[in-house]
């Protein structure tokens, strides 16, 4: 059994790495991309360089950082979704600070 | 059941588990009974600097006391991961204090000069570096436009300090030695032989007895009829998300953690045992975090805290018989994490009754009594 939750709510369209996805109006970034357009992770440990994702989902572990309309960086758990908001994954490891 | 030790310790922080785990070593029965819950303590707003520079002019005994310590570290952080499985993070990162303007770096040069003149022959591993000396030194980070130099001292490290407490709690253990964890001491008694402690799990026999519960002192050294002179001394720190290894090298109150997060600090406040948070001292500090570091500021901010700290009113450690008792002892130190190392050398004999070194001799309860 399944529920097509997008036609019972309002929705937006955002665009993950490019790609357009419909969620519904009300949700976080997070939970946008942990739906149907997530693809293993949405970004990288500055650190160890490993593969993460959202996890607490209420601002605490800064798993989910992501590039939000050109701005890097963002709590991706903490922004809500707006029509056509484009969301990149944070992969830029800087060197310099 | 009642227990019995030749030495109880009562406080299991760095301090009460370093002399602990010294005695462990020595083959001695030791019991350490540690009321408070393991991370809610001076550790947790501690940056882990083992600290030797650029402080205590006048104080020669407690600057070699210091770098006595330090030099002590690297066998020790090998030692604990042999005998208690943990890691404490060693580094030998040496340590910075970097200078905003001409006037500071002015001082803190002055500053240098006079330890080293106190120093004498000896000499003083402390020296100046220019601001391109630092960039050097630090070539990820770019500095602020006022950033005149900094400070440079090479036998200053870095730990994590709740995993030197831990390390030093658990290697005590697997030396013979006895923790009783999460249990108030609720009275001291002298009997015959010893001491006969009533803790609200029991009662606890000793022949030796040792005050090291940092802040907690005050309420135990009661029981004795005699006043510690250590205060609280509020730390706030905050913590930044996540970066890379670009800060090999600690600034004060600037410092990388292993794990990446920046913690950033510096204050300290006496403001009895208030621990609440004050946005106007995180703005000071931040302020000046961003004047040495201006991309801090794109950094988020990902937890702040604040906790007290142990403050021996003039800011040396204290080891000492109780006045009247040729067995039971007070420890207290500020620099709980930096003088680690050389209180797990050197506390275990003082406390079986050899005289302590000659370096830490003058840090007595009576020295507050004269003033």
């Amino acid at each position: 059994m399944s529920t097509n939750i997008s036609t019972t709510l309002d929705t937006v369209t955002i665009f993950f790495e490019g790609k357009s996805l419909t969620v519904p109006a009300d949700i976080s970034v997070a939970a946008a991309v942990l739906g149907p357009g997530h693809a293993g992770h949405t970004g990288k440990n500055p650190v160890m360089d490993d593969n993460r994702a959202p996890v607490c989902l209420m601002g605490v572990c800064f798993e989910c950082m992501m590039e939000i309309d050109g701005i890097p960086n963002q709590q991706s758990c903490l922004i809500t979704v707006r029509e056509g908001m484009k969301v990149k994954r944070q992969n830029t490891l800087r060197e310099k600070y | 059941m009642r227990q019995n030790f030749d030495v109880l310790i009562v406080g299991g922080g760095v301090t009460g588990a370093a002399v602990g785990y010294g005695l462990a070593k020595k083959g001695i029965s030791v019991g350490v009974v540690d009321a408070t819950p393991s991370v809610d303590r001076a550790s947790r707003s501690n940056m882990g600097l083992i600290w030797c520079q650029s402080k205590a002019l006048g104080n020669r005994n407690y600057v070699e006391w210091c770098f006595s310590s330090s030099k002590l570290f690297k066998s020790l952080a090998s030692e604990l991961k042999k005998t208690s499985g943990i890691d404490i993070e060693y580094t030998e990162s040496g340590g910075l204090i970097p200078c905003l303007g001409e006037e500071e770096f002015t001082k803190r040069s002055d500053y240098l000069d006079a330890l080293r003149k106190e120093a004498g022959e000896k000499g003083y591993p402390g020296t100046m570096l220019t601001r391109d000396e630092l960039q050097a030194k630090l070539p990820n980070i770019t500095f602020g436009t006022n950033v005149t130099g900094a400070t440079w001292c090479a036998e200053d490290g870095l730990v994590e300090p709740l995993k030197l407490m831990f390390a030093l709690r658990h290697g005590m253990e697997h030396l013979g030695g006895t923790l009783i964890p999460n249990t108030n001491v609720i009275d001291i008694a002298k009997t015959e032989s010893g001491y006969l402690i009533t803790t609200d799990d029991g009662e606890i026999e000793c022949t030796r007895l040792v005050l090291a519960a940092g802040l907690g002192n005050r309420q135990l050294a009661g029981k004795f009829n005699v006043t510690v002179p250590v205060v609280p001394n509020k730390g706030q720190v905050f913590l930044t998300e996540r970066v890379p290894d670009i800060l090999p090298s600690p600034l004060l109150g600037i410092t990388r953690t292993r794990g990446g997060t920046i913690m950033i600090g510096f204050e300290h406040e006496y403001v009895g045992t208030d621990t609440s948070l004050h946005t106007e001292k995180f703005c000071h500090v931040a302020k000046w975090a961003t004047d040495i570091w201006p991309a801090l500021a794109d950094l988020r901010i990902i937890r702040t805290w604040s906790c007290l700290r142990v403050w021996p009113k003039d800011g040396f450690p204290i080891y000492d018989k109780i006045p009247g008792h040729e067995n039971a002892f007070i420890l207290n130190a500020h620099s709980a994490v930096t003088l680690a190392a050389v209180h797990i050398a050197e506390l275990p004999d003082f406390i079986m009754g050899k005289e302590i070194c000659k370096t830490a001799a003058d840090f007595t309860l009576s020295r507050f009594d004269e003033k």
